[in-house]
């Protein structure tokens, strides 16, 4: 356990040299969500207001009930996007020296997940003071310090299954092309067929409610979006155990997948 | 006698054809058919073979990055399938493609190798720049690897390979790509290096760089040794005498070159730049019936030397076809 936890420190320092120096990209990646709300967010605002639709929102205002999906989402971008630079070390054969000495394997995916982590939320922070000075408002009567902390604990529940099953990717797939492939393909209908822009109750029943449902996207969102916005905008109880039970059980199948995945490329 | 670095015992690794990758659908291949090496502490077993002869899929097994499908690999007596990590503490591994991460300096590739290899942050450093010592690059530790020409980088991967004091360092061809510079201040450097008591398994397909630096030879082919000694005692081993013949004007294309693998003796004929080689048991009768094929034609010899075999020769009749220096 030891070396675990001074394994998992020593990589991931070398991703926060990362951070540090690839500074152009780390400031794009911090803007990017930014996007997400100003365009898209600005656009539903006056739409949901003009349309009376308020009510299908629970009457919160949409800035804020959209914000929870764009937190969630930038979390997921991000996790997704984690086993990149492993990608790359495979092709360069980095991975190697990795690989050739006695380091914990878990502490390859884990300092991924941890770097990840962090970096999201320096990313969700940002997103939520931009969205504040946008006028969206915590208004579910909840604590602020408590709906920061629900943020970067469903949001750290989600990224770490993302981060497992993209080191799971990073490791079977022969190229970065494919890697990018798989991903781009995957990454809008994971967004669209979420609860990020309407509620669950208000998606088309059938099969894009039932993947909805399923999607851990949506188990990140909705608790998050009751934090910030109150019950009513999820259409009543949060069930945050729900969820949060969900999640975890999402983890540990992406974590026991990635782990197989890696110990088969050493055969 | 010195303990050993290395012991290698009937190493096998057959690829499954069903699996994906490189062999896919071509049958299954056996990359190493019965592999056997062993490297004494201090000592330098240059490991030498053709192309597709297996060396870099042995180097890998080695450094425990490929599973074989059956035999043993002990590094200073520590079987790598039963105690990788203890094995994997006592090894150290150079790839032949040079993979520094660009973003990084000098000194944080060193202290990271360090920390993969379960040194503390301070003893990490420590030893950092003991090794930034030993490969000469105190005055480009806080520049980032992207800036460092070919020779350089290679210095780095070494100082990798070293930072944890490994028992047996794995070179799978360290000097491909070099320039001249770079290439002789390695051979130093491995020189050097075995005076530490290191064991030095450095897979190549130069002659030379084999003979300079190997105190044994293993020339590998198909997968398994074909033989191993020091290089004189595989040329000492290698009976016979290499006739060379230097002709007046150009090899004529009319079969000569058929006529003279079958002269009295000969074992094998090989073309040169201005003439051939012949390879032969018995010099004298070889020699008397090259002069009478020579006349019968009625060619003119510039001059025919006498020689004894040189390691390449020795590779040629063990390895069986023609050796490329360079990769194709």
């Amino acid at each position: 356990m030891s070396h675990f936890l001074s394994d998992t420190r020593a990589l991931t320092t070398r991703w926060l040299i990362h951070m540090k120096r690839d500074s152009a990209s780390m400031m794009l990646g911090l803007f990017q969500p930014l996007l997400w709300l100003f365009l898209f967010g600005g656009l539903m605002r006056g739409f949901v207001g003009q349309a009376g639709l308020a009510a299908s929102f629970g009457n919160v205002d949409y800035l804020t009930f959209y914000t929870a999906g764009v937190l969630a989402f930038t979390m997921l971008t991000n996790a997704v996007m984690g086993g990149l630079p492993i990608v790359f070390d495979m092709e360069f054969g980095f991975i190697d020296k990795v690989l050739s000495s006695p380091v914990s394997r878990s502490s390859i995916v884990v300092s991924r997940f941890v770097y990840v982590t962090l970096y999201s939320l320096l990313q969700a922070f940002f997103v939520l003071a931009c969205a504040f000075l946008m006028g969206a408002r915590f208004q579910g009567g909840v604590e602020w310090p408590l709906v920061l902390l629900g943020i970067a604990g469903f949001g750290a529940l989600l990224a770490a299954g993302m981060t497992a099953l993209s080191l799971a990717l990073a490791f079977a797939a022969p190229s970065h092309t494919l890697f990018f492939s798989v991903i781009a393909f995957l990454l809008t209908p994971f967004l669209f067929v979420s609860s990020a822009f309407v509620p669950l109750s208000k998606l088309p029943e059938g099969p894009i409610r039932f993947v909805a449902t399923w999607n851990p996207l949506t188990h990140a969102i909705d608790p998050i979006r009751a934090l910030m916005c109150g019950e009513q905008a999820v259409g009543g109880d949060p069930s945050y155990v729900f969820h949060c039970v969900s999640l975890a059980v999402f983890d540990l199948l992406a974590i026991a997948l990635s782990v197989a995945v890696i110990k088969r490329r050493l055969d | 006698m010195a303990e050993l670095a290395l012991e290698v015992k009937e190493l096998v690794k057959v690829y499954d054809p069903k699996k994906r990758g490189k062999h896919a659908g071509t049958g299954p291949v056996r990359a190493l058919d019965g592999l056997s090496l062993e490297v004494r502490e201090g000592e330098l077993l240059g490991v030498l073979g053709p192309n597709g002869a297996g060396k870099t899929t042995a180097m890998r097994t080695i450094a425990t990055l490929v599973r074989p499908t059956s035999g043993t690999v002990k590094i200073a007596g520590v079987d790598v399938e039963r105690e990788p990590d203890r094995a994997r503490m006592l090894l150290g591994y150079v790839s032949q493609e040079i993979a520094l991460d660009r973003l990084l300096t000098v000194r944080e590739h060193l202290v990271l190798a360090a920390r993969l290899h379960r040194l503390t942050s301070s003893e990490a450093r420590k030893r950092a720049d003991e090794v930034l010592a030993l490969v000469r690059l105190e005055e480009k530790a806080d520049v980032r690897s992207r800036k460092l020409s070919g020779g350089m980088k290679k210095r780095v991967e070494l100082g990798m390979g070293l930072v944890h004091h490994p028992k047996l360092l794995v070179l799978d061809e360290p000097t491909v790509g070099l320039d001249l510079d770079s290439r002789r201040a390695l051979w130093d450097f491995l020189q050097g290096l075995k005076a530490s008591g290191t064991g030095v398994l450095l897979a190549t397909h130069s002659i030379e760089e084999a003979e300079r630096l190997s105190d044994k030879v293993a020339i590998v082919d198909r997968g398994r040794v074909q033989r191993v000694g020091a290089p004189a005692e595989l040329k000492a081993e290698t009976k016979g005498d290499v006739l060379e013949v230097v002709l007046e004007g150009a090899l004529p294309d009319d079969g000569f070159l058929e006529e003279a693998k079958k002269l009295e003796g000969a074992r094998a004929v090989t073309r040169t730049r201005d003439g051939f080689e012949v390879a032969t048991d018995e010099g004298a009768r070889t020699f008397a019936s090259l002069a009478a094929l020579l006349t019968a034609r009625g060619r003119a010899a510039r001059s025919i030397t006498y020689r004894k075999p040189t390691l390449e020769d020795v590779f040629l009749r063990v390895a069986g076809r023609e050796f490329r220096e360079e990769p194709v």
